[in-house]
């Protein structure tokens, strides 16, 4: 029944949804000679200027496109390549010469790793990490530790590609990826390494109004970067804006299809008004039917080859031989799990509803799959939380004017749906319960090393590869979370019952067990630190920590160290509660620089209209929603889409507007009940009995989810802070409600996952 | 009473005391939120939202952060009249430039056109305004402006020079 609720929710939310028509594609209709400049709504481009492109057809018939936004990008795919491009992109030949404000570059050399530039009086080599200025090396702009590795793996055989960097122009600096040129703002031009050798593109402080850039200078064919033409063949792709395009046909007309992201129009509204010599096909919006076969690409490859993977598995393995019904059932999960994850791939393209109805079986099959009432438990919150997430991210994208924000809600599904499948598949072949009952100390170790190895390298690759909001499409901190959870966890139950000591001695906790744990909580926070410059996650470590020595006090074998280890949380939590009162009476006396701008916002957010715009915005979002939400007045959202990062961090700020302050209260309980259930169940498999290693292994899980639901809880309670202005910190997505795959994914359910296999193993021992 | 229930029973204590601990304080907050404001006060939520979006960032009676960061900026002398009524924004790679200048001068580009940035004070004060004038929202709003002033004045509203002063004025 409760799994049907969010079903019902989900087919409510469909059929209340606006009448949105959305474009098909573009005609262009063009004389050889003639051309037209196009903006925001003739391209059906949210996003675009209102001026953003001029197309041209020259006299032989064929059609160019210029970018004419003073910073906004056109990236064009040409058709057969795999990268898209700035528009604005010239790649550098031999011999050619460009010109950057006044100063003028002539290539002198140039190959893939190596290229040489000569102005009037110097000249300069760059090797994709480091300018020469007559044939000196220059030093690291800003000497750090992260430059200096960079430096050292660099030099490693095959990371030198890796490690790249593109060379910035402009700026009043000379050093090892800026050639400072006088009068030019940094990054006006930036050289690009390429498989082929260099490329030259805007900088970020690069515009049309902006210094002057001018490639093959000094010919007949010079001309503005910022003004350079691309030919537009079939088969070509384009972003202008944020709305995707492929070119479909260019004779007699050029037929543009409108790929995503583009604006949508209600059915009962007037088309916009657009020069005559454009044409928008108009449809209607997609549920079920995929547009074209190149939606099916990911998700039918990635079903298929699950299925072959999972066969080729199945047959060679030895060990326990399942029964054909059997090996077809964990076939069909694998299959299922890989075209989760391939709809996760193509959720901007694939139709809207597949996602949910992919993902929402595999959570009635485990309904009915567990035995004990605390599964039943978690599992029913679990779905009635994921329920919700689906239903809020549905709605963010049906009631929006642009066809891409329903990928938020499908990505979300599909991952989910993955992860349920892979896991479901486990459970039907026996994998999990032989598992959790060969788990034994030795194993643990050597698990929570490799996790904790794993995490940090992928942390590292994030830290210099990548950026704050990830590193090849997903967070790596996620999963130093789990590795740190599991890490401490390993650390704590050795401390409390080490191995062939009588349980409760005295002992002390010898320096090489903390390795793992304390090198975690180092990277996470110096990661939070130095690389996001945030202090919310060191708020979600607080609390982490403060319910990690509640758990270790709860079970200690003398009861004074109960009491005490109580007594110092207790006291902690009120420490740090009259700390918040006392900061927000003097934030002036805020001891860091770091995040001062936060503290000030939050005591007075009327006096910081910039800094404090998302907060600001967020709470009269949620006032305008009151207690009954605004969901039954009316379909479409409205301004609340405006309220920057409304995706993700605050996603509850739209939850709270579109279906009110009652939903909200309603949410929190069922998250308190999540958590409860979670710590239950931690409870009882500390209580198992048996062996040394099967005690350990209890101890493991209870520490583990112990500080897995201290997370989610503290990642509930930062989130509820951050968008109802209660707490001083920068928004955290909230668990199972936002969109934020990673953290769903690498995070919460496995550690739902986790309860759920303990709990069935541990169910006929009853407490 | 703890000691006359089973273990079935104990286990529910735990949900019930944690979902009283969350909503009732999220009742109160939602409730304070929620109440009308004073009459006079502020407009209804919905109807000041949208004039706020309508107006921009601007719509506020108090001097506020943009006004603050305008006037420490000009003081530090990261803003500049470039002599022709314009203003000189102190470019993005200042800091970078002062550390080049006291270790390698030799890296320096030579200065050109531009005002001398490196012949006034710099301490870890000017540094701060300088981050929060190019990667803040207020110092991007305020260099917004700047570009506004620069294409517009006389007749722009929002700077204006007043005795030979540049002026930041608050609409309101």
């Amino acid at each position: 029944m409760v799994w049907l609720l969010p079903v019902i929710g989900v087919a409510w939310t469909v059929a209340r949804a606006p009448c949105w028509l959305e474009p098909h594609s573009l005609t262009v209709m063009l004389n050889p000679g003639q051309e037209v400049v196009l903006g925001r709504k003739a391209l059906a481009a949210p996003q675009a200027d209102s001026n953003h492109v001029q197309i041209r057809r020259d006299v032989n018939g064929n059609w160019w496109l210029v970018n004419l936004a003073v910073n906004k990008q056109v990236l064009w795919e040409p058709a057969k390549e795999w990268a898209d491009q700035s528009a604005r992109t010239w790649r550098l030949v031999l011999g050619a010469a460009f010109a950057v404000g006044t100063q003028s570059f002539e290539v002198l050399d140039l190959g893939t790793r190596r290229l040489t530039l000569r102005d009037r009086h110097q000249r300069w080599e760059y090797d994709g990490l480091r300018l020469y200025r007559n044939g000196h090396s220059l030093p690291e702009c800003y000497e750090n530790w992260r430059t200096g590795l960079r430096e050292r793996l660099s030099h490693l055989p095959g990371l030198h590609n890796l490690f790249q960097r593109p060379l910035r122009l402009g700026g009043g600096v000379y050093c090892a990826d800026r050639l400072g040129l006088p009068g030019v703002p940094v990054d006006t031009a930036i050289l690009v390494p390429v498989e082929s050798g260099f490329v030259l593109q805007p900088g970020w402080a690069g515009r049309l109004d902006g210094a002057p850039v001018v490639v093959a200078a000094g010919t007949a064919n010079a001309e503005s970067l910022w003004r350079r033409s691309i030919p537009l063949v079939v088969d070509d792709r384009l972003i202008i804006g944020r709305t995707q395009y492929q070119v479909m046909r260019t004779a007699p007309v050029l037929e543009l299809a409108v790929l995503a992201r583009a604006w949508r129009r209600l059915a009962a509204s007037p088309p916009p008004d657009i020069p005559s010599i454009i044409t928008i096909q108009w449809q209607p919006e997609t549920w079920w039917r995929p547009p074209g076969p190149d939606h099916w690409y990911w998700p039918a490859r990635l079903g298929l080859a699950a299925l072959v993977l999972g066969w080729v598995i199945l047959h060679s393995v030895p060990g326990r031989r399942l029964s054909r019904r059997t090996r077809w059932r964990v076939l069909g999960s694998l299959a299922l799990a890989g075209t989760c994850f391939g709809l996760h791939l193509s959720s901007l393209a694939a139709p809207v509803l597949w996602s949910y109805l992919l993902a929402w079986p595999v959570l009635g099959i485990w309904l009915m799959t567990v035995r004990s009432w605390w599964s039943i438990g978690l599992l029913t919150m679990l779905t009635l939380l994921l329920g919700i997430g689906w239903l809020t991210l549905l709605q963010l994208g049906v009631g929006a004017d642009e066809s891409g924000w329903p990928r938020y809600g499908s990505s979300g599904a599909a991952l989910a749906g993955a992860f349920g499948w892979l896991v479901w598949a486990g459970w039907d072949s026996g994998y999990w319960q032989r598992w959790f009952g060969g788990l034994d100390a030795r194993s643990i170790r050597w698990g929570q090393r490799l996790l904790a190895g794993g995490a940090l390298t992928l942390l590292t690759l994030q830290v210099m590869l990548g950026d704050e909001g990830g590193w090849a499409g997903f967070q790596p901190f996620e999963l130093v979370k789990l590795a740190l959870t599991a890490a401490v966890a390993y650390m704590l139950i050795r401390w409390l019952r080490p191995a062939g000591r009588k349980e409760g001695s005295s002992n002390r906790l010898p320096g090489w067990r903390t390795l793992s744990p304390a090198a975690l909580l180092l990277a996470m926070s110096g990661f939070a630190v130095v690389f996001l410059h945030d202090f919310s996650p060191l708020a979600l470590l607080a609390i982490w920590a403060l319910v990690l020595a509640w758990a270790w006090a709860q079970v200690h074998a003398q009861s004074r160290w109960r009491w005490r280890g109580r007594f110092l949380v207790v006291f902690l939590v009120m420490s740090a509660a009259g700390g918040l009162a006392w900061l927000h009476e003097h934030p002036e006396d805020f001891p860091l620089d770091m995040q001062i701008d936060r503290i000030r916002v939050w005591v007075a957010p009327e006096q910081y209209p910039h800094a404090g715009y998302q907060l600001r915005r967020a709470l009269e979002a949620i006032r305008a929603g009151g207690w009954r939400g605004t969901i039954w007045d009316d379909p479409v959202n409205g301004r609340v889409m405006t309220i920057p990062a409304v995706e993700n961090d605050f996603t509850l700020t739209f939850f709270l507007n579109r279906y009110g302050g009652l939903a909200g209260l309603a949410l929190a309980a069922i998250q308190a009940i999540f958590i409860s259930f979670l710590l239950i169940i931690a409870g009882r498999a500390f209580c198992r009995t048996g062996s040394e290693d099967e005690r350990i292994a209890g101890g493991f899980v209870y520490f583990t989810l112990y500080g897995g639901a201290a997370l989610l809880g503290a990642h509930f309670l930062v989130s509820w802070g951050a968008n109802l202005g209660f707490l001083p910190v920068m928004g955290q997505p909230m668990s199972l409600l936002s969109s934020a795959g990673s953290h769903q994914t690498l995070l919460v359910l496995p550690i739902v996952a986790l309860a759920v296999v303990v709990e069935e193993s541990n169910s006929d021992n009853p407490p | 009473m703890l000691n006359v229930m089973n273990h079935a029973e104990r286990y529910w204590i735990l949900p019930t005391l944690l979902v009283v601990l969350s909503i009732g304080p999220l009742y109160g907050w939602l409730a304070a939120l929620y109440a009308p404001p004073a009459a006079g006060l502020t407009a209804p939520a919905q109807t000041q939202m949208e004039a706020d979006l309508d107006a921009g960032p601007s719509s506020f009676p108090q001097r506020r952060e943009d006004a603050e960061l305008f006037d420490r900026a000009l003081v530090a002398g990261l803003l500049q009249s470039d002599g022709k009524g314009r203003i000189v924004v102190a470019p993005a790679d200042l800091p970078l430039r002062w550390i080049y200048a006291r270790g390698h001068p030799d890296f320096l580009t030579p200065r050109g056109d531009e005002p001398d940035w490196l012949s006034g004070p710099w301490n870890d004060e000017i540094r701060r305004l300088h981050q929060a004038l190019h990667f803040s929202a207020s110092g991007r709003y305020v260099r917004q402006q700047i570009e506004a002033f620069n294409a517009r004045r006389p007749g722009f509203a929002r700077i204006q020079w007043r005795d030979g002063h540049l002026v930041w004025r608050d609409r309101s």
